[in-house]
C-alpha cells in the first residue's frame, strides 16, 4: 500500500509537470492567437467556438492530464491512509499532497463551472511546487504521538484546512492576474470582472470552512491540551489569516477598497496561508509535528 | 470641548439630521462604518502578526518578576537595545496589552452599534420586502429579461409564480393595474451575518468568564502512590494509583496515561485513567494529562530514629547547569531543606551515575549548600545529624488541571459563527421581481429583474430561473390556445 501511495504521488507529479507544459503552450498559442486578431473575442467566453483547434485541444489535453493528477493524488492519498490506518493528515509530507489535492479540487471546480482556464497559469506552478516540496520532506509513515492521537479531529481538522486552502491558492491566482490585467489589456486573460468575482467565489467558499479550522482546532485544543486557546504561533497564525480574509470580506463593500486594495488583500491572504502553512519550521510552539 | 473628527463615511450620500450634529449622533455615525470595521479588522490582523512573529512573554513568567526578568535576559539576545523599548510598548505581551484590548474593544463597539444600525433595514429585507417597482428599475436593471405573451396579465402572473416556485423561490404579488410580484431564496441568509457578528461578542464574553471564574495549574504534580489536593479547589485531591509510558518500537511517544483517583471532601467520587486525549473531569474541572517525570522516593530519619520523610520526590525541574531533573523535600523541624539531583537523562552522567541520585542539602537560613551527598539505592547516609536513604526509583504524572466556566459559551459562540457564515456565504439571499403590465391586445408584457449587485451566482440563478418562468409561460400560452379551440 505504502508502495502504491508513493507510485501514485510520482504519476501525479509528472501528470500535473505534462498539464503545465500543455497549460502554457495552450496560453502561448491563444496569445498569439488573439494578437494577430484571429479572435479578438475570445475572452467572453473562453474554449469559445472560434478558438484554433490547435490551442482547443492543447487546452483538453491540460485539463484531462489534471484530472489525472487529480486521480493519482487521490489514490496516493487514499492508499496511504490504508497504509497508515488514519487520515494521511500528520506531517508535512501527507500536508502538502493534502493541500495539492484540495487546490486541484477547486481549480477543476472552477474551470467546469466558469470555463476558466488561464487561472492555471499560477495554480499548477504553486502545486508543482509543493509536490517538489514533498519530495524533500521524509516520506516514511511515523506512528501517531500521543497528542494525535484522535482520529476524527485529526481528519476533520485538516481535511476542512485543505478545502479552505485550495480554494485560497484560486482566489490568489485570481487576485494576481486581476491586478495584472489592467484595463482588461490582456485579451488572452479572463476579464477583470470575471476574476474579481472568481477571487470572491473562493473566499466566500473557505472563509466558513476557515472559521471551522480554527474552532475545530480549539476543540482539540481543549480535549488535549485543556485549553481551546493558548496563543500558539500555528493557531495564531491562522487567526491572522482569517482576520485578513475577513477584513477582504468588509473591503469588498467600501468605497476606494474595491478592486485593487481587495486584490492585494487575496494576495496577502495568501501569504498568512503560507506562512501559516510552513509556520511550524520557524515558529515553534505546539504544533511543531515537522 | 473640541468636537470629535469628522465622520469619514460618505455623509455626502446620508440626508444631514440634527442627530448628527452633537458629538455622540457624529460618534455613532462613525461606529457605524464598515470603513471603521475593515480598519479594525486589519489592525487587529496586524497586531496579531506581530504577536506571533516576536517573542512573546509566557504565561508562566508574567506574574513572578524573577522569572520575568530572566526571560527578559534571553530576550534581549534577540532583539539587544530594542528590547526595553519593546517590553515598554507591549509588544512582547501583545495579547495582555492595553492596546490590543483596546482594539478589541472598539471592535465590539463596532459591531454592536453596526447590529442596531442595520437590523431594521435587514428585517424588512426579510420580512417586509417591497413587491412592486417600477418600470423604470425594470428598464434600468442590469440582469433582466423581457417576455410578451398573449395571455391576461392576471393569468401571467399567476404563471410566473408557478416559474418561480418550480425554481424553489417563494414569491409575493401585489395586484393593481399591473401585477407586481417578488421572489427570493433563502431570506434567512441575512439574519446569518447577525449571528456571525454576536457570536464574536458572545465569544469575548465566554473567554473573559473563563479569565474571570476560571483558573489553570499547569504543572499539578502527583508522585506515584501519593495524594495531592489541587492548589486552586482545596476541597478536590487528586491520587496518582499509576503512571503509564508506552513507546513505539521506532521510537516516537505512543501513550502517556495516569490512572487517577478524584477525593472531594476527603470522599472519592471518580476514578479512571486520563491520557493525552482523553482528559477526566470532575465538577467542571478538568485534568489533562501534560507531562511526566521521574520520583526518587526518599525516607529521611532524625538522629532519634524517627520517619521526619518517607515520600517520593518528584525531579520536575531542571538543573541550572546541564539538564539533570531536580526536586526539592521540604524537611520540616530541621535547619536544613534537600534537594534531590537525578542523572541527566539519555547520556552518561559522570557526577551521578546510574541507579544514585545526588542529595544537596542548603541551609534554610543563609541558603548556602551546606552539604552534597551520593545516595546509592538503599543505603544509609548520615548528613547534618540525619540519615537518609534512597529507597526506589518511581514516576510522577504532569497534569494541568483547569477550570473554565466561559468553555460552553465559547464553544455556543462557535457553533453560532460557523452558522452564521454558512448561512450568509454558502446561501447568499437571491431576490427577483416580476411586473405584468396588461398590454391593449388582451396580451401582457411580463419584465424580471434581479437585485442589481454584481455577482455571477446571481445571473446563473437568474438565467435558470427565467428558463422556468419562460417554459411555464410557453406551455401555459399552449394551454391556453388549445382551450380556445375547443370551444
Amino acid at each position: 500500500m505504502y508502495d502504491l501511495s508513493q507510485y501514485s504521488y510520482v504519476a501525479s507529479f509528472i501528470a500535473l509537470a505534462l498539464a503545465a507544459v500543455f497549460y502554457a503552450s495552450y496560453g502561448v498559442t491563444r496569445r498569439r492567437a488573439v494578437v494577430v486578431g484571429f479572435d479578438a473575442d475570445i475572452t467572453a467566453s473562453i474554449g469559445g467556438p472560434r478558438m484554433p483547434a490547435m490551442t482547443a485541444s492543447l487546452g483538453r489535453w491540460g485539463t484531462i492530464l489534471i484530472i489525472n493528477a487529480f486521480a493519482f493524488l487521490t489514490g496516493a492519498l487514499a492508499f496511504r491512509w490504508i497504509a497508515a490506518g488514519h487520515g494521511p493528515f500528520s506531517n508535512m509530507y501527507e500536508f502538502s499532497l493534502a493541500f495539492v489535492w484540495g487546490t486541484l479540487a477547486a481549480h477543476l471546480y472552477f474551470e467546469f463551472r466558469y470555463g476558466l482556464r488561464s487561472l492555471a497559469i499560477l495554480v499548477l506552478p504553486v502545486c508543482l511546487a509543493m509536490l517538489a516540496y514533498a519530495a524533500t520532506v521524509p516520506s516514511e509513515i511515523v506512528p501517531l504521538v500521543p497528542a494525535l492521537q484522535n482520529s476524527l479531529l485529526l481528519s476533520i481538522h485538516v481535511a476542512v484546512a485543505i478545502a479552505a486552502y485550495g480554494a485560497f491558492v484560486l482566489s490568489f491566482a485570481a487576485a494576481v492576474l486581476f491586478l495584472f490585467n489592467r484595463q482588461d489589456r490582456f485579451h488572452w486573460l479572463p476579464r477583470r470582472a470575471m476574476l474579481d468575482e472568481v477571487g470572491y467565489k473562493a473566499v466566500m467558499f473557505a472563509f466558513p470552512l476557515l472559521a471551522l479550522v480554527v474552532i475545530l482546532g480549539a476543540v482539540w485544543a481543549k480535549v488535549a491540551w485543556g485549553t481551546y486557546w493558548s496563543w500558539d504561533p500555528k493557531e495564531t497564525a491562522s487567526l491572522v489569516t482569517w482576520l485578513i480574509y475577513g477584513g477582504y470580506l468588509h473591503a469588498r463593500v467600501v468605497r476606494g477598497w474595491k478592486g485593487e486594495r481587495s486584490a492585494y488583500l487575496l494576495i496577502a491572504g495568501f501569504g498568512a496561508v503560507v506562512f501559516t502553512y510552513f509556520g511550524n519550521y520557524f515558529l515553534g510552539g505546539l504544533h511543531s509535528y515537522g | 470641548m473640541k468636537a470629535l473628527p469628522a465622520v469619514q463615511t460618505p455623509a455626502r450620500t446620508t440626508p444631514v439630521s440634527p442627530w448628527l450634529a452633537n458629538p455622540t449622533g457624529q460618534l455613532w455615525h462613525t461606529l457605524t462604518s464598515v470603513r471603521l470595521a475593515l480598519t479594525l479588522i486589519l489592525l487587529i490582523a496586524v497586531a496579531t502578526l506581530t504577536g506571533t512573529l516576536l517573542d512573546q512573554v509566557p504565561a508562566s513568567v508574567a506574574n513572578d518578576s524573577v522569572a520575568y526578568n530572566r526571560w527578559l535576559e534571553g530576550a534581549r539576545g534577540r532583539y539587544g537595545v530594542f528590547t526595553d523599548v519593546m517590553a515598554r510598548l507591549q509588544l512582547l505581551s501583545v495579547f495582555s496589552s492595553i492596546w490590543f484590548r483596546g482594539l478589541i474593544a472598539l471592535l465590539v463597539a463596532n459591531i454592536v452599534v453596526c447590529t442596531i444600525n442595520r437590523w431594521s433595514s435587514i428585517r424588512a429585507q426579510v420580512f417586509s420586502p417591497r413587491v412592486r417597482m417600477t418600470p423604470t428599475y425594470f428598464d434600468r436593471a442590469r440582469v433582466g429579461a423581457t417576455f410578451s405573451v398573449n395571455l391576461p396579465a392576471a393569468t401571467a402572473a399567476a404563471t410566473v409564480r408557478q416559474g418561480f416556485r418550480s425554481a424553489g423561490y417563494r414569491s409575493l404579488t401585489e395586484d393593481g393595474e399591473s401585477v407586481a410580484m417578488y421572489a427570493d431564496r433563502f431570506r434567512f441568509s441575512r439574519l446569518g451575518t447577525f449571528l456571525t457578528h454576536l457570536s464574536l461578542v458572545l465569544l469575548l464574553v465566554g473567554a473573559i468568564m473563563g479569565r474571570v471564574w476560571g483558573w489553570s495549574d499547569n504543572q499539578f504534580i502527583v508522585a506515584q502512590g501519593a495524594t495531592r489536593e489541587v492548589p486552586l479547589a482545596k476541597d478536590i485531591s487528586v491520587k496518582l494509583e499509576q503512571f503509564q509510558e508506552e513507546w513505539y518500537v521506532e521510537g516516537p511517544p505512543k501513550d502517556f496515561s495516569s490512572e487517577l483517583v478524584i477525593y472531594d471532601k476527603g470522599q472519592e467520587v471518580k476514578r479512571g485513567t486520563t491520557r493525552v486525549n482523553s482528559p477526566m473531569s470532575y465538577k467542571g474541572i478538568a485534568f489533562n494529562q501534560a507531562f511526566f517525570g521521574q520520583v526518587a522516593v526518599v525516607e529521611v530519619k532524625d538522629a532519634a530514629g524517627n520517619d521526619i520523610f518517607n515520600e517520593g520526590v518528584p525531579l520536575a525541574w531542571t538543573s541550572n547547569q546541564g539538564k539533570r531533573p531536580v526536586g526539592f523535600m521540604e524537611l520540616p523541624g530541621q535547619q536544613v531543606t534537600g534537594y534531590i539531583v537525578g542523572p541527566e537523562p539519555g547520556s552518561y552522567d559522570s557526577a551521578v551515575p546510574l541507579g544514585t541520585v545526588r542529595l544537596e542539602l542548603y541551609d534554610k537560613t543563609t541558603k548556602r549548600l551546606v552539604k552534597v551527598e551520593s545516595l546509592s539505592r538503599n543505603q544509609d547516609v548520615q548528613a547534618e545529624g540525619l540519615t537518609f536513604r534512597f529507597l526506589r526509583e518511581s514516576q510522577f504524572t504532569g497534569l494541568k488541571v483547569v477550570k473554565d466556566p466561559g468553555v460552553n459559551i465559547v464553544w455556543l459562540a462557535s457553533g453560532l459563527m460557523v452558522l452564521g457564515l454558512v448561512m450568509v456565504f454558502w446561501f447568499p439571499h437571491r431576490r427577483m421581481w416580476a411586473l405584468c403590465t396588461p398590454r391593449a391586445d388582451g396580451g401582457a408584457d411580463v419584465r424580471l429583474a434581479a437585485a442589481s449587485q454584481r455577482d455571477l451566482g446571481l445571473e446563473k440563478d437568474f438565467e435558470q430561473v427565467t428558463a422556468k418562468v419562460r417554459r411555464a409561460l410557453t406551455r401555459r400560452q399552449q394551454d391556453e390556445k388549445r382551450g380556445a379551440g375547443h370551444v
